[in-house]
């Protein structure tokens, strides 16, 4: 006969948990509630909390504007971060050529239009995320697989040498400001 | 040429013209995130997306990465760049061998880097400087097989910058004699390795005569 045994059984999730928590206010006066570890991916917001000397008394009366990112975005950073957390941190930056795979759940995560797409990217840089920007990149070099340059060039809107120098040439015979 | 090229340019021309791409305006991305999507592709991704204009290549040389090591196989019959981290092979001719898992790039994709009347040996170089000015390495090693080489063949290849700057030189094939051997020991320095494959006896009468050489044995 087997004896449960008496210690209580804890959720590894709860060990790790951080209880302080901390408001952002999206362009669109959206209010996200984001923990400690999760803020900690965005080295923008970070650096500011930091400044601001924010503390788990103060964080939730005192919420943070990010005036650059709407709503919509600042749900998919708050929910990459949240799911992020506790990577392990990522191996110093390489100047070596890397090739990584993009997990499925990110892959479902970053499965918008190339419209949101490109301004959740802005929305990532300004906001300093590595990994999601990696991620968010990995989905766009994606674009380019198994493709020519012809495609390549209609996939990313690249203009020919000719119509690069035809842009050169409006833009040198125009009169500048003074003229 | 003949109709089954014609038909490949016509089908290449519809597919092109008619099907719908995802667009994404890349060029107006912050630079650093430019940098980060040319960084997340792959090897030959990254050639082709240079091959697209001048502009483009400009971009995809700043976002450039290293390469630990690549081999620069020189035969005279064919010739091949051996990216062997990043598994990729690069071919100045349409010609090639097939290897396991190795992408393979030929002169069909990158035609309009190398110009159709010039030598093989100009072409192949050309295409070198140009992989290697997208992907600099750490280490180059140059493989020179010296069957049916002939000394001006080989004066005129280690007089190219790009392969005088190699870290390591090995040399197989017909074992180099006189003038060749001289050009091939002229090579060697304090900083670069010279290895002879398919040497014995031979060698090492030549030993006294390039004591203070770097020479490696198999």
């Amino acid at each position: 006969m087997s004896v449960e045994p008496e210690v209580p059984i804890v959720q590894v999730e709860e060990v790790r948990e951080n209880p302080v928590l901390y408001k952002i206010i999206s362009s669109d006066n959206h209010v996200f509630t984001i923990s400690e570890h999760a803020v900690k991916l965005s080295k923008t917001l970070w650096d500011l909390i930091t400044n601001l000397g924010l503390t788990a008394e103060n964080a939730l009366d005192n919420p943070i504007p990010v005036e650059n990112v709407n709503g919509k975005n600042m749900e998919t950073i708050v929910q990459f971060c949240e799911r992020h957390k506790y990577d392990e941190e990522e191996p110093e930056y390489t100047n070596y050529i890397r090739e990584f795979v993009l997990p499925e759940w990110d892959r479902q995560l970053l499965s918008i239009d190339n419209e949101e797409l490109f301004q959740l990217i802005l929305a990532t840089n300004y906001l300093d995320i590595q990994k999601l920007m990696d991620y968010c990149c990995r989905v766009i070099g994606d674009m380019a697989k198994d493709k020519t340059p012809e495609e390549l060039r209609i996939i990313y809107g690249i203009p020919t040498d000719a119509e690069d120098d035809a842009l050169e040439r409006s833009a040198s015979d125009s009169p500048g400001p003074s003229g | 040429m003949n109709f089954l090229s014609r038909l490949s340019k016509l089908y290449k021309f519809i597919r092109i013209r008619f099907h719908r791409y995802p667009k994404f305006p890349l060029l107006y991305l912050p630079y650093v995130a430019m940098r980060h999507v040319i960084r997340s592709m792959s090897v030959s991704e990254r050639i082709k997306l240079s091959l697209t204009s001048k502009q483009m290549e400009t971009y995809v040389i700043l976002s450039r990465q290293l390469s630990p090591s690549c081999t620069i196989h020189i035969d005279s019959k064919l010739s091949c760049i051996d990216m062997s981290h990043e598994r990729i092979m690069f071919y100045s001719k349409n010609k090639f061998h097939k290897y396991c898992d190795y992408e393979i790039m030929k002169y069909s994709d990158y035609s309009s880097w190398l110009n159709k009347n010039s030598s093989s040996l100009e072409k192949f170089s050309t295409l070198t400087q140009k992989v290697l000015t997208l992907f600099p390495t750490n280490y180059l090693i140059l493989q020179l097989c010296t069957d049916w080489m002939g000394a001006e063949d080989l004066k005129a290849l280690i007089n190219i910058p790009i392969f005088r700057g190699c870290n390591q030189l090995e040399v197989s094939g017909q074992w180099p004699r006189g003038e060749h051997l001289n050009m091939i020991m002229e090579m060697a320095n304090a900083e670069r390795d010279i290895k002879l494959e398919r040497v014995t006896m031979q060698f090492k009468l030549q030993r006294y005569e390039y004591s203070t050489k770097i020479l490696d044995f198999y």
